[in-house]
């Protein structure tokens, strides 16, 4: 609350600073985006009305002055204004040549896949531990959707366990998971549905079938995606994000897949352009990006997947 | 001496010829009882191509394979959004295609049926063995109308069956290119191995989808009449699928991303409609650094796009910098599913 106090009296402050020399800077943006050095000056810079309503009445401006009306049908786009252009959302949408099947062809060979288990360290990347409560995943607000983004790297990693054929240790996880599925409460209730069909699977005692696991998985990614539309979008995000680190080590280990990278980059725009935890956003989407960068090579390298998956894992809210 | 040089010659001649007709065999029999030359079909395909709001008439070639004498084999890629479809062997009798009788884009199969017969007979499909890795090393010939040029002649051999029971996938290392999509691959007795569908030029990898999943969509094709190709869909009703949608209002010089991951060939739609009515939005359609499409809009807007391939892509909406106004609209994101087309009529 207080970090929160604080962004918003900078942003108040910096809209009287303008303010005081020429609020019209403000108003058209060409002359503010030059005068913004960089991005997150920029976005600070962009939305004044919201952050600072008070300390501009205390400043007293003279009220800015209308924007001339432009015949809009006549601006000639360019990209680069097309991309200067605060983002206000993001939308991700994963797997769109194929239709549903494709989600299941690309789960199902994953889940097929022969996994060597001794070149993921198992035991450390599944230890979630709770120093309070089963997941410890109970925070302030602002680490929630890193608490959902941790969740979601063990739910995503549950079926590299599974594949490796240690059911013991997917159990483990697999139980811990339910215990804590308070984590996911934020979520649409598709979302949590299809998340816990996902565990209950994992507890089964039956073999693990493959192409089940690839219907929930697909249903499940697609319930993430649905969910980012409706809202809220960042938790959503994370979560996506999440499951898709944690099966990132199963993807690896199996071989790569290009497909599988590539869903990757439009969860990481959600992440670079919805910076609300500044670095720790960031953070996570370079480091899902050197994940993807692995999955595409031919032998992907499991110690860099492995190490970046585990820091996504470890990601603190930086608020 | 005479007598001699003339039998010598004779053998010798006799020798060539049967070499000859050895040769002969081999090029036009796959080694078994089927004429490649009429089973395989080189053939061209008219339809639509998207460009935003633009919707342009548009050819495009590929191969196919006789099933029986009514029906043909080719890869969903290739037939899902064709309007006519001509085929022609290697003789040159030229034949259309009227109906598609099953699309399934999973497996990149279509089948489709001839306004005429053809004399073929039916086309043997390689049974699943229980190992299918146990095909490695068979020896293939792919067949295809490479370039769109006419059907060329590829050696190879199976290096690989990869992918699980139900989704499995035969590499080969036959050379296929653009134009080979949905011609067959023969094994050495002329049965079907598989249909082609695309190459990995990195790894110098052919793929084909294998002979015994083709039979699923067979199957499905069998006693279905399909659709016809020519009333399979118009302009003004295009088969839109949405994926999400995204409701958003946007102050000036805000915008929308809308991220896709696109997988193969695709026709992505955007979909972006008013809820206020005085301010234009600009789009855009992104492809890494390209700016592939641009518009300014000022009433809903339908847009698809035949996209060149695999990759990210972004729809951006703008409410301008140069705009005064907030402006709310509703956007959607989906692909043109040419399989409705079938199961829709």
């Amino acid at each position: 609350m207080k970090s929160l106090m604080n962004r918003m009296m900078s942003a108040a402050a910096l809209v009287a600073a303008l303010a005081l020399v020429g609020a019209p800077a403000l108003a058209q943006k060409p002359a503010a985006k030059k005068a913004a050095a960089t991005k997150d000056a920029k976005k600070e810079a962009a939305k004044p009305a919201e952050a600072a309503p008070a300390p501009a009445a205390a400043a007293a401006p003279a009220p800015a002055p209308e924007k001339p009306k432009v015949d809009l049908t006549k601006v000639e786009i360019t990209k680069d204004e097309l991309l200067a252009s605060h983002t206000v959302a993001v939308q991700p949408m994963l797997m769109a040549g194929g239709n549903t099947g494709a989600w299941t062809v690309l789960a199902s060979q994953m889940a097929s896949a022969k996994t060597n288990a001794k070149s993921i360290d198992l035991a450390k990347t599944a230890k979630i531990k709770a120093p309070e409560g089963p997941l410890g995943f109970a925070g302030n607000a602002e680490a929630k959707d890193v608490a959902v983004l941790q969740y979601a790297v063990a739910l995503g990693f549950l079926p590299t366990l599974l594949n490796a054929g240690n059911d013991a240790a997917a159990k483990d996880l697999a139980t811990n998971l339910m215990n804590g599925f308070d984590a996911l409460s934020g979520l649409s209730a598709d979302t949590q549905t299809t998340a816990k069909l996902f565990i209950a699977l994992a507890l089964r005692d039956e073999k693990m079938d493959g192409e089940l696991l690839g219907m929930v998985y697909a249903a499940a990614m697609k319930a993430g995606m649905l969910g980012i539309a409706a809202g809220p979008q960042r938790a959503h995000g994370y979560y996506l994000a999440g499951i898709w680190t944690g099966m990132a080590l199963m993807v690896g280990s199996a071989g790569g897949s290009a497909t599988y990278a590539d869903m990757a980059e439009p969860l990481c725009v959600l992440l670079d352009e919805d910076a609300a935890f500044g670095g720790t956003d960031r953070k996570i989407a370079t480091l899902m990006r050197a994940i993807a960068v692995e999955l595409k090579k031919d032998a992907p390298d499991m110690a860099v997947i492995k190490t970046s998956a585990e820091q996504v894992l470890s990601a603190k809210s930086d608020v | 001496m005479n007598s001699g040089r003339l039998a010598a010659r004779h053998v010798l001649r006799t020798v060539l010829m049967s070499a000859l007709l050895v040769l002969v065999a081999l090029t036009s029999a796959c080694g078994g009882g089927v004429d490649w030359r009429k089973q395989t079909l080189q053939v061209t395909a008219a339809g639509y191509q998207f460009d935003g709001t633009q919707i342009q008439q548009a050819g495009w070639s590929g191969s196919a394979v006789w099933l029986d004498n009514r029906t043909i084999l080719t890869n969903a890629h290739v037939a899902g959004k064709a309007l006519k479809m001509e085929g022609k062997d290697d003789y040159g009798t030229t034949y259309n295609f009227d109906r598609i009788l099953s699309l399934n884009e999973d497996l990149d199969i279509a089948v489709l049926q001839a306004s005429g017969q053809s004399e073929v007979g039916e086309l043997g499909l390689v049974e699943r063995p229980d190992d299918p890795k146990s095909l490695r090393g068979t020896k293939v010939q792919a067949i295809g109308n490479t370039g769109g040029q006419g059907l060329s002649v590829y050696s190879g051999e199976v290096t690989n069956v990869v992918g699980e029971k139900g989704a499995e996938n035969i590499v080969h290392s036959a050379d296929i290119s653009s134009g080979s999509s949905g011609g067959p691959l023969y094994d050495m007795d002329g049965n079907l191995l598989g249909i082609n569908k695309a190459i990995n030029l990195a790894l110098r990898q052919s793929f084909a989808t294998p002979a015994w999943q083709v039979k699923t969509v067979v199957d499905d094709a069998r006693g279905n009449g399909g659709a016809a190709l020519t009333d399979a869909f118009s302009p003004k009703d295009l088969p839109v699928s949405i994926d999400v949608k995204r409701e958003v209002c946007l102050e000036p010089d805000q915008k929308l991303v809308m991220s896709a991951q696109v997988v193969g060939t695709a026709d992505l739609v955007a979909m972006v409609k008013f809820q206020t009515t005085d301010t234009p939005l600009f789009f855009g359609l992104i492809r890494g650094d390209q700016l592939m499409s641009k518009g300014v809009l000022t009433q809903d807007l339908i847009a698809a796009w035949t996209l060149p391939g695999s990759g990210v892509y972004a729809v951006l909406v703008v409410n301008p910098p140069q705009a005064t106004t907030k402006a709310c609209a509703s956007v959607a994101m989906g692909r043109l599913d040419w399989k409705k087309r079938i199961s829709s009529k």
